[in-house]
């Protein structure tokens, strides 16, 4: 008895630790962030069993991420085992526990046991831009949404040409699998959209709790034309959903040959692609024109907030050396209407063409612009070099602002290698006698470096700007005297209808000459050709004598000169002495009922004959049929 | 009485003719009064002067390689390197070969900084003779040829002569051809005449500029839209241009009266 207890009790040990080993659940990390996802493994080994359904936790999602078996040979006997693996993500920070889970293998029902963890707070966001501002609230239409877009608030009135900086954010539900097919794109026709060639930034933000991988593209918008527009931008993107169909199917798989099966045994879920358009809220934005009043002469267009810094070397030159003005404009705005500053006085100056190199700055519509121009002195009283200035609109004043750089002093000396010597000692000391000096205003002479107004320096960008300087020192040589002959506008002579027509005629008379070239030589080299040319002219040649002698009416004539016609025929195709062909060589030569036997018979009895045999009818008639039968000798 | 009669329509005839001639030759005599004072109001400085009498000649007798050229040079002394460009090059297609041109255009150039790429020989060779110098040659050419062909059918001529002559007779009309090919080219060209031209990125007021373009340099139109024009300039770039900022070298009269 005791025996039999001790084997039970043994027995119920073995099943008790059988049953203990043959399920577990593991959760790894026991402690993640808000942002972040555990995985969550249940186990089942040395059997066939069926997970249950997961239970509900408040504040959990369990999304299942796959199956994996591993087989094991060992002291000879096999042990398997099959993984089944969730991912685990919380909704808010807390402590969290996982209650047992039920499975039933080989038909018992077996629990796991429970898991307790921790989640903490969204530690792990990337701070945003602008000092980490904290993302707005989920909207309406955002919420039930897997991916959508923001466009940070751009303000709703700007002029046309200026530049608006703004971030477009790209928000994709964390643990989405993604990719983009197009790049924001603007839509309404009344902006231009730039943005920068680099790659977006890509961060993660939880916006009311639910993680979202963030892409971010900075750029400008620019209107280009006024009034009030609705803009949007548009992405487009491709997402890769699990396939519901597949997953709700009975068993978890496919009844015949279900792909699930092969798919999570290799590790890999069923996802089929969904492709999205991605479409920013509309934003109306209203675009004012520049103002024309007090638009100074020199306003190129540049529109924002810039300052200006002008430098020149060397400042002691030979007369007619160059000196290089290095001119920094730097800011925020449109840099592509920034154009160089111009002298405020270009009388005894020579100025060439600038060049300008734009750096890029930190933020978007921000950087710097410099530009080098080359001027001369013309004369060698000159002390300074003029104030430069430049203009552009200020769209948070309103208005337009010139600066206007201090005159700079200078030397000019007939010395040609003064400015050589000048630059060698610069070098030398590293300041040199280069001179910086910052745009002030003009009107209130503070030299804060505030733009002057707009008047202030109005009638002063006279004729000869630096665009235009006075070319008189080019040394040009000298006008024509002799006007020559006019012509009525500047065409070329092969547009003129007279000289197309010579050209006409002259190409139409080579082609002629060149076509009758060709056709006497190829006549000359053919002599079957050239004897039916002799034939037919002979022929032409007969008949008319044969039509002169009948309108004489002398019938023996007549007759005389058809005889010589068909003896000339024939014997040019029998290729024998006319003179000696006779009534008999026809005979023998042509088949006997042929009309010219008799015709030439009729000629050869008649031309001997002194009365006439024939009327004029008859003649008319004889002549007709020879005819006739000569041309067909042809 | 009918020899009255025909004696009365020869004099009409003659009469008629020397009015006109007389009229003619008083033209000319006034273009030429004109062009004189303009060359004085040039030499004393009075180039705004010396330029409206130019243009006034341009406009309404016409143009000549002189008068282009003593246009350009008041334009390059006023400051206007835009036109004065223009007017060279209107020049060099009247007189291709004048050193005079070529001499204040390369200067002007150097000047304001229009530096051009080196031309490809081709283009050289093509640029010794001006296009309708070149066309001129090839119509001599190819009637030459056909007069030519014409005596042979009266003449007797060797043949191989004849052959020698017609192949480089064709061979000088292919190259006179292809000079006038190269040249046509220039005829094409437009110059910006705009102080503050800019490239654009699209035809219409307010795009966004791509940079600045010179005021003097070579253009080629590739396409119009409204009153824009996309161009390629000589150093490969493009973009759009107002047409009030840039002029064809070549025009008709009907060009050359509006005002630039």
């Amino acid at each position: 008895m005791v025996l039999w207890l001790l084997l039970a009790i043994l027995g119920a040990a073995t099943v008790s630790h059988a049953a203990a080993s043959m399920v577990s659940a593991s959760l790894d990390p026991r402690s993640f962030s808000v942002d972040q996802a555990a995985t969550l493994t249940i186990t089942i080994n040395d059997g066939d069993g069926t997970i249950g359904e997961l239970p509900q936790v408040d504040g959990l999602d369990f999304e299942r991420r796959g199956q994996s078996s591993q087989h094991q040979w060992m002291n000879g006997s096999l042990s398997s085992s099959v993984s089944t693996i969730y991912q685990v993500q919380a909704f808010r920070p807390g402590s969290y526990t996982i209650p047992s889970i039920s499975i039933t293998v080989d038909g018992k029902q077996l629990q796991t046991e429970a898991i307790a963890f921790e989640v903490t707070p969204a530690a792990a966001v990337v701070p945003q831009q602008g000092g980490g501002v904290a993302p707005l609230p989920l909207t309406g239409d955002e919420a039930g949404q897997l991916a959508f877009l923001r466009v940070t608030s751009v303000k709703g009135k700007s002029y046309v040409g200026e530049v608006l900086p703004l971030e477009i954010k790209a928000y994709f539900r964390r643990g989405l699998r993604a990719s983009l097919n197009s790049q924001p794109r603007l839509n309404g026709d009344g902006f231009v959209l730039t943005q920068s060639n680099k790659e977006p930034a890509q961060t993660e933000e939880v916006v009311d709790n639910v993680p979202y991988a963030v892409l971010t593209w900075p750029g400008t918008l620019s209107g280009i034309k006024e009034g009030r527009q609705n803009v949007s931008i548009t992405i487009e993107a491709t997402l890769l959903l699990p396939d519901k169909r597949r997953r709700s199917a009975p068993l978890g798989g496919d009844p015949f040959f279900g792909n699930d099966i092969f798919a999570d045994f290799f590790n890999q879920q069923q996802l089929q692609e969904k492709k999205i358009q991605i479409v920013s809220k509309d934003m109306a934005l209203q675009v004012l024109p520049l103002p024309t009043e007090g638009k100074p002469a020199d306003f190129s267009g540049a529109i924002g907030k810039f300052d200006l810094q002008v430098k020149a070397q060397p400042t002691e030159v030979g007369l007619g050396d160059p000196i290089t003005l290095t001119m920094t404009v730097q800011g925020t705005g449109n840099f592509d209407r920034v154009d160089a500053p111009v002298l405020s006085r270009t009388e005894g100056w020579k100025s060439y063409s600038p060049s300008s190199k734009m750096t890029a700055g930190a933020r978007v519509g921000q950087g710097s612009k410099v530009f080098e121009q080359a001027i001369v002195a013309k004369d060698m009283d000159k002390t300074t070099i003029p104030p430069l200035s430049f203009s552009f609109f200020d769209p948070e004043a309103g208005k337009y602002q010139t600066l206007r750089s201090d005159p700079i002093p200078l030397r000019v000396t007939k010395d040609e290698n003064a400015g050589k010597n000048e630059q060698l000692s610069s070098g030398a000391n590293g300041q040199g006698a280069s001179n910086n000096t910052t745009a002030k205003d003009a009107g209130s002479g503070d030299g804060q470096g505030r733009p002057d107004g707009a008047g202030a320096r109005a009638g002063e960008n006279g004729a000869g700007q630096a665009g235009h300087p006075d070319a008189s020192g080019m040394n040009l040589a000298p006008l024509h005297s002799q006007l020559g002959s006019l012509q009525q506008g500047l065409l070329p002579l092969a547009s003129r209808t007279s000289f197309q027509i010579v050209a006409l005629i002259s190409f139409l008379l080579l082609v002629a000459v060149i076509s009758l070239k060709i056709r006497a030589r190829r006549l000359a080299n053919n002599p079957a050709l050239c004897r039916h040319r002799e034939m037919v002219q002979l022929l032409e040649y007969s008949l008319r004598e044969i039509e002169k002698s009948r309108q004489q009416g002398n019938t023996q004539d007549f007759l005389a000169v058809c005889r010589k016609a068909m003896q000339e025929q024939l014997g040019f195709i029998w290729q024998t002495e006319p003179g000696a062909i006779t009534l008999a060589d026809l005979r023998q030569r042509l088949a006997p009922d042929a009309e010219l036997i008799t015709l030439f018979a009729t000629a050869e009895s008649g031309a001997y004959v002194v009365e006439s045999p024939l009327s004029r009818q008859e003649m008319v008639e004889y002549a007709g049929k020879l005819e006739r039968e000569l041309r067909q000798l042809q | 009485m009918k020899w009255h009669k025909s004696a009365l329509v020869f004099l009409s005839l003659v009469m008629i003719f020397c009015a006109f001639l007389g009229t003619c030759l008083a033209a000319e005599r006034e273009n030429i009064q004109n062009f004189l004072e303009a060359n004085r109001a040039y030499e004393a400085g009075d180039l705004t002067r010396a330029i409206r009498i130019y243009e006034d000649l341009a406009a309404h007798a016409g143009v000549s390689a002189s008068l282009c050229y003593n246009l350009a040079n008041s334009y390059a002394r006023n400051g206007q390197t835009g036109k004065a460009v223009l007017e060279y090059e209107r020049a060099l297609l009247l007189a291709p070969g004048n050193a005079d041109i070529h001499t204040n255009l390369e200067r002007l150039r150097q000047a304001k900084g229009l530096f051009q790429k080196d031309i490809p020989w081709w283009q050289k060779m093509g640029g010794l003779l001006g296009l309708n110098q070149w066309t001129v040659l090839a119509a001599i050419i190819l009637l030459a040829l056909a007069l030519f062909h014409l005596g042979t059918l009266r003449f007797a001529v060797l043949r191989r002569f004849s052959s020698s002559l017609t192949a480089a007779c064709l061979l000088l009309f292919c190259l006179c051809s292809a000079g006038g090919a190269i040249q046509y080219r220039n005829w094409q060209q437009a110059v910006i005449i705009a102080p503050d031209a800019r490239l654009l990125l699209s035809p219409f007021d307010g795009a966004g500029s791509t940079g600045i373009i010179e005021e003097g340099r070579l253009i080629r139109i590739i396409k119009r839209h409204d009153s824009y024009a996309l161009i390629n300039d000589e150093n490969g770039r493009s973009g759009w241009v107002p047409d009030s900022s840039f002029a064809f070298i070549a025009m008709t009269m009907a060009d050359n009266k509006k005002p630039l």
